[in-house]
């Protein structure tokens, strides 16, 4: 009798052990047709952790719901496809805000808005304040999201504001957007011959209170000596949520080797963006060059003060972001017969993890704004294409999870576990 | 041996158990509440719920703790006193709002509140609803919970009022010193205007959040239509008598009735010009006051944008010397205890005792009512009630427990 219960414990460990490898490691061996389709047996899917997107924005923007399939680029549906398990959901604050004070209310506005968002599928989507609340929404198969602001221009230089948002669950900044601001300098600088200025010393204030709270700072959009001073005095480690390198394409805003390892030598994490291809691409990037210089969203390069009628400014900023996204959508038009393959994207994951070490590479998406993307992974959908790729090209099974999202957490937990205890 | 002891083990730890949910889910039926037993004890202080204070203005340096920090309010004096809880104001002028500036406003003051808190652990609390409240009363702390005094704070969205729910906002008042596009402010002709659109649907949100809506400053068409569309109790935190000192913000006997009706509750404010009239006849005369920086001059600031708020501090420390000395002599002529026993004894006659409670505005205004100047003093008021006649557990009502049952009811019933 006894015997007997060893064998059938033996012969089912066997069996799920083999079950389990066949489902591993068949995976890149499987037609492309299985893998883009919902249907046939569930395959094994790593976990992403997408450093930076904006479908709530869109969604803001749109006037419509993150459940809807309004969004090309994003659905909830489409996201659970994709095996997309958390992300840092950005708000977005242009200077423009800043300039005319209407950014701490707007903040506010965004994250009431993603609040609602979340509250509307409460089966599908929880907010995360730390790694712990990601892994148990993973376990219930929910998506977490993290609150995050591109633009550190939301708080209006106001060091009072950040706890204020920390304790609404903010746990992302991207100090720099669009325009140099109180904090620093962005990547289209041409000051410092591209090096754009440092870090000021209210940013170091910033830097500062982000340790103290437990925030991430997000040196995506900075300027490269803004980038190293905040290195330098951030003492946890930081990410760079949408970036490529320099050593694959030459090009304003893409970093360096030496950057990156200084970044990944305190801890930090770099993401390849997907909804970025002039920054991966050669000739994408030779035939829409851009214009490198700092564009406000709602102003352009005009003036950033609102000389208008006071009341009238909200009406000011939507016109402005219609405007936007018809000229956005019209680019995505023009440049999407030349998107670039998904390889070029690789390269660029490839040649970080030689530079830095598998331990300090992320991905993206910039999801939210209409875009020209790179093929086979133009909506969230199709990120798990991204693991086939890798584990094409040779990766292991633990360094792909590393890349998909393993590495992303695991910094995201560090910061946030290493904030000193809040005192307010 | 084991199993022998674990099964006698586990039936005690399951009586236990069952005991102290059965005990709890007794305890609140009981028809004595903890509250009033505790008022019954004779020698000891009565638990006091401040209807409107500012205590940790993010304009008030140093901190509450310190013996310098204000002549009105200190923290070793609210202990003194036998402060309870109290709504922590943040107040918003109308310039913030003209010029886009309220919703950060009132984040520093929101951050001025935690910070000032975090500093106490051992004496003061935050506290978002009553249970809250009442556990802090247990381990003998103040609760602090979080006011606004001017919706105009929230810049006419609802999602930023979720916000700052979502941040502790638990009390605020619909009018500051100007009307709004909420309603009308006490400063106006006859009944003022009513409720507008926009302000109903900020009472309806409010309600749902379970946030006090608190009529001070409010003109008597607007506090009507509030009280006829308001779903929960709402509160009136500093306002006295009309039927004594016929004044703006002083409410009339039919206000009171209907606000009782309501269930509410009514402070009376150790304001001088609220319950005495001679000092309001002498000093305020129901002059409209405008906005605290600009008067009644135009609100849009049309400056250098980067010198916005030097432009505030200036117009803030304008005529510093002369408030001073105003100050001063308005003090000369602080009217007595028994004008502000009065209105409470006014508003007990007219609803009984359970919609009357005290507010201090420490920071809000700088005199006071004798025997009633620092937050030292607050059982004053219970002993001259005491004098009056009035039993302990009327007293105990008065001097917070009436303001808890509205909160607790407020809070206790949104539906967010």
């Amino acid at each position: 009798m006894k015997r007997f219960t060893v064998r059938l414990l033996i012969l089912g460990g066997l069996f799920l052990a083999l079950s389990y490898s066949l489902q591993l490691f068949s995976l890149p061996f499987w037609p492309e047709f299985l893998t883009s389709h919902a249907q046939g047996p569930e395959i094994k899917k790593f976990f992403v952790f997408d450093a930076h997107m904006h479908p709530m924005s869109a969604a803001y923007r749109g006037g419509w719901n993150i459940g809807d399939s309004a969004d090309p680029q994003f659905s909830l549906s489409m996201a659970r496809q994709g095996g997309l398990g958390a992300v840092f959901v950005n708000t977005s604050i242009d200077e423009f805000y800043a300039f005319n004070h209407i950014a701490v209310k707007e903040i506010l506005r965004q994250f009431n808005h993603v609040y609602g968002q979340i509250a509307m599928y409460p089966d599908q989507i929880g907010m995360a304040r730390n790694a712990q609340e990601v892994r148990e929404l993973q376990k219930q198969g929910k998506l977490a999201v993290i609150l995050s602001i591109s633009g550190g221009s939301a708080i209006e230089s106001d060091l009072t504001v950040l706890p204020m948002l920390h304790r609404l669950g903010l746990r992302l900044i991207s100090p720099m957007h669009f325009y140099e601001n109180s904090i620093g300098d962005v990547g289209t600088s041409t000051k410092n011959n591209g090096m754009g200025s440092g870090l000021t010393p209210f940013g170091r204030d910033f830097v500062a209170e982000m340790n103290r709270l437990g925030i991430v700072i997000d040196l995506a959009h900075a300027s490269e000596q803004t980038s190293r001073d905040i290195i330098e005095a951030s003492t946890q480690p930081v990410i760079n949520s949408h970036v490529a390198a320099r050593g694959v394409l030459d090009r304003t805003g893409n970093w360096s080797d030496e950057m990156m390892r200084v970044l990944a030598r305190k801890g930090g994490v770099i993401c390849v963006p997907t909804g970025l291809p002039q920054r991966v691409s050669r000739a994408f990037s030779e035939k829409y060059p851009g214009r490198g210089v700092p564009r406000s969203r709602i102003t352009g390069t005009g003036p950033l003060l609102y000389t208008g009628d006071p009341s009238q400014i909200y009406d000011f900023i939507n016109e402005r972001n219609q405007e936007n996204e018809l000229r956005l959508e019209a680019q995505r038009r023009e440049r999407y017969p030349d998107i670039p393959p998904l390889s070029d994207y690789i390269e660029h994951v490839d040649y970080m993890v030689k530079v830095m070490g598998v331990d300090h590479v992320g991905i993206s998406s910039d999801w939210g704004y209409p875009k020209a993307l790179v093929k086979g992974i133009e909506n969230a959908g199709e990120y798990q294409n991204i693991a086939q790729a890798l584990l094409r090209r040779g990766y292991s099974d633990e360094d792909v999870a590393k890349i998909m999202g393993g590495n992303v957490l695991r910094f995201f937990d560090e910061v946030v576990k290493t904030a000193p205890k809040l005192t307010n | 041996m084991k199993a022998r002891f674990a099964v006698p083990l586990a039936l005690v730890l399951g009586l236990c158990l069952a005991l102290y949910f059965e005990l709890g889910s007794v305890l609140p039926s009981l028809s004595i509440p903890l509250e009033t037993v505790y008022a019954q004890d004779s020698t000891s202080k009565f638990w006091v719920f401040d209807g409107h204070m500012h205590p940790t203005s993010s304009r008030q340096s140093g901190n509450m703790g310190d013996a310098d920090y204000s002549f009105q309010f200190t923290l070793p004096k609210a202990i003194e006193g036998g402060l309870g809880a109290g709504f922590f104001n943040s107040g918003v002028d109308e310039f913030y709002e003209a010029n886009h500036l309220a919703v950060k406003e009132i984040l520093r003051g929101f951050d001025s509140f935690y910070r000032q808190i975090a500093l106490y652990p051992d004496q003061v609390g935050v506290a978002t609803d009553a249970q809250q409240v009442r556990a802090l009363r247990r381990q003998g702390k103040i609760a602090g919970i979080l006011s606004i005094e001017g919706a105009i704070a929230i810049e006419s969205d609802l999602g930023v009022l979720r916000m700052l729910h979502r941040l502790g906002l638990r009390e605020m008042n619909l009018v500051h010193n100007l009307k709004n596009n909420i309603g009308d402010v006490m400063y106006t002709d006859g009944k003022g205007s009513g409720l507008t659109a926009y302000g109903r649907e900020l009472v309806a949100e409010m309600n749902r959040l379970g946030i006090l809506i608190d009529l001070s400053h409010t003109a008597e068409q607007t506090i009507f239509d509030v009280m006829a569309a308001s779903t929960q109790p709402v509160a009136t935190t500093h306002s006295g008598v009309r039927a004594l000192v016929d004044r703006p913000g002083n409410w009339s006997d039919e206000m009171i009735q209907t606000l009782a009706r309501k269930n509410g509750v009514i402070c009376v404010a150790f304001l001088p010009q609220q319950v005495s009239r001679e000092y309001d006849a002498k000093w305020h005369g129901g002059r409209q006051r405008g906005s605290g920086i600009m008067g009644l001059e135009p609100l849009v600031y049309r400056g250098d944008p980067t010198k916005i708020y030097d432009f505030i501090a200036e117009k803030r420390a304008g005529g510093g010397s002369g408030r001073a000395e105003m100050t001063r002599r308005r003090r000369q002529d602080i009217p007595p205890l028994s004008n502000l026993i009065d209105h409470i004894d006014y508003i007990v006659r007219l609803v009984g005792a359970d919609h009357v409670g005290i507010s201090s505005d420490w920071g809000g205004y700088p005199v006071n009512i004798q025997g009633i100047e620092n937050a030292g003093e607050y059982q004053n008021i219970a002993q001259a009630l005491l004098g009056r006649g009035y039993s302990r557990e009327d007293v105990a009502k008065i001097m917070g427990e009436n303001l808890l049952r509205v909160f607790d009811e407020v809070v206790s019933t949104a539906r967010n």
